[in-house]
C-alpha cells in the first residue's frame, strides 16, 4: 500500500516536472497561417534553426517588441533561421491578427493556435515568449527576446546571444531566460 | 472679493486633489522582498505581482482591495508588488492607484535583474502577470496562484494557510463574510 502511494506520488510529481518545465523537444504540428494556408513546424526544417514566437496583439509588453521582432527577421532570415508567430490568445481573432501583422511589417508567418493547443506542448505561459528549435525541434533556447520592453534598457540581447551560438554551431550558453510578460489568456480545459 | 473666492476654491480643489492622490509608493529590491517574506513574526503575507501595463493585473487590483477588507483583523499582511520600473511611479503606478481607495503596501520592483525577482518568488513561474504568492506565518510558502483571481481565493488561500489556528476557527460562516459587500464590513 505504502509502495504504491509512493509510486503514486512519484508519477504525479513527474508529470508535474514535465508540464511546468521546457520541453527537451517538441513535436510536428500544423496551424492555419493568418494570411495564407496551413503551416507545419516541419516546413521550415531547411532552415539552421526555427524561432518559435508567441506573441499577442493586444500586451503592450508583445506590443513594445513588434520592431525587434522585424529586426531579429530582417538580420536573422538570411543567416537561414525561420521565424515563426503563433498567437494563442482566446480573445483575438484571425482577422485581428492578421491587422496587426501588416500593420507592424511581419514579413514572418503568423499562425493561430486555437484553443491554445500549441501553447500547452511548448509549455508557454506569457507573452512574448521565444524558443529556438533546431531541424528536429530540439528545444536550444527558450524565454525572453531581451531583458526589457524599454528598447533604451536591454542589456542583455538574449535571443540574438542565443541564434549567433546556434549558428556558430557552438552550445547555447544561456539556454533559459525569464522576464515579465502577459499571460497567454487560454481556454478552459 | 469674487475673485478672491475663485482663488479660494481653487486652492481648496487642489490641495484636496493632492491629498487623493497621496499613495505611498515604495521601491523593494532584492534583500527588501527577503525580509518580508522572512519576518513574518506570525503573519500571513500575500504578494500580488502586478504591473500598469497589465490589463488583467487592474481587473483584479479591486479583488486585492476586496481581501484585505476582509482580512483587516486577522493576522495577514497584503502587499502589491508592481513590476513596473521605479522611474514610472509618477507617471504611470500613482496615477492608476489614485483609482483606488488602496488599503496595503505598494512597492515597485527594484531589482538589478527581474529574472532574479521572478525566480525568488517561484522558480517554475516564467514571469507571466498576475501572479500572487501565499506565505505562511514562517516565512514557507503556501501557494503560487497564477493569472487572475478573485477575492474568494485569495481569501480561502490565506485561511488556508493560516492553517489551524484559531483565527481559521473563529470564523463560522466562511462564504457570508467572503461574499459580506465591503460597505459592510
Amino acid at each position: 500500500m505504502r509502495k504504491s502511494t509512493l509510486l503514486f506520488v512519484f508519477m504525479v510529481f513527474t508529470a508535474f516536472s514535465i508540464i511546468a518545465g521546457t520541453p527537451d523537444q517538441v513535436n510536428d504540428f500544423t496551424l492555419p497561417a493568418v494570411d495564407g494556408p496551413e503551416q507545419s513546424l516541419s516546413d521550415f526544417t531547411d532552415h539552421k534553426a526555427i524561432v518559435v514566437m508567441f506573441i499577442a496583439t493586444q500586451c503592450p509588453i508583445s506590443n513594445a517588441y513588434n520592431e525587434r521582432m522585424v529586426e531579429l527577421y530582417n538580420d536573422y532570415e538570411e543567416k537561414d533561421v525561420a521565424f515563426i508567430g503563433i498567437n494563442s490568445n482566446k480573445q483575438e481573432d484571425v482577422a485581428e491578427i492578421k491587422k496587426h501583422a501588416e500593420k507592424h511589417g511581419f514579413q514572418f508567418p503568423v499562425l493561430k493556435d486555437k484553443n491554445n493547443v500549441i501553447a500547452d506542448r511548448f509549455g508557454a505561459t506569457r507573452t512574448p515568449e521565444v524558443y529556438v528549435l533546431d531541424k528536429e525541434f530540439n528545444v536550444l533556447y527558450h524565454g525572453r527576446i531581451d531583458n526589457s520592453r524599454q528598447e533604451s534598457k536591454v542589456k542583455s540581447k538574449d535571443l540574438r546571444a542565443a541564434l549567433d551560438e546556434v549558428l556558430a554551431g557552438e552550445p547555447v550558453s544561456n539556454p533559459e531566460t525569464k522576464a515579465f510578460g502577459c499571460t497567454i489568456k487560454k481556454v478552459d480545459k | 472679493m469674487k475673485k478672491l473666492f475663485v482663488i479660494l476654491l481653487l486652492v481648496i480643489a487642489c490641495s484636496g486633489g493632492d491629498q487623493a492622490t497621496r499613495v505611498a509608493v515604495d521601491t523593494l529590491d532584492a534583500d527588501g522582498l527577503k525580509k518580508l517574506i522572512t519576518e513574518r513574526d506570525g503573519r500571513v503575507l500575500l504578494i500580488n505581482v502586478w504591473a500598469t501595463w497589465c490589463v488583467p493585473c487592474r481587473e483584479e487590483f479591486p479583488d486585492l482591495i476586496q481581501t484585505a477588507k476582509v482580512m483587516e483583523d486577522h493576522p495577514v499582511d497584503i502587499v502589491a508588488l508592481s513590476a513596473d520600473y521605479p522611474t514610472e511611479i509618477k507617471d504611470k503606478v500613482r496615477p492608476f492607484l489614485k483609482n483606488f481607495q488602496v488599503n496595503f503596501p505598494i512597492y515597485v520592483q527594484n531589482f538589478d535583474r527581474q529574472e532574479a525577482l521572478i525566480n525568488f518568488l517561484d522558480k517554475t513561474w516564467g514571469g507571466a502577470l498576475p501572479a500572487t504568492f501565499i506565505y505562511d506565518e514562517q516565512g514557507r510558502k503556501h501557494v503560487s496562484l497564477m493569472g487572475k483571481h478573485t477575492s474568494d481565493t485569495f481569501v480561502r488561500e490565506i485561511f488556508s494557510a493560516l492553517g489551524n489556528s484559531e483565527q481559521k476557527k473563529s470564523f463560522v460562516n466562511f462564504d457570508e463574510m467572503v461574499h459580506r459587500p465591503v460597505t459592510d464590513l
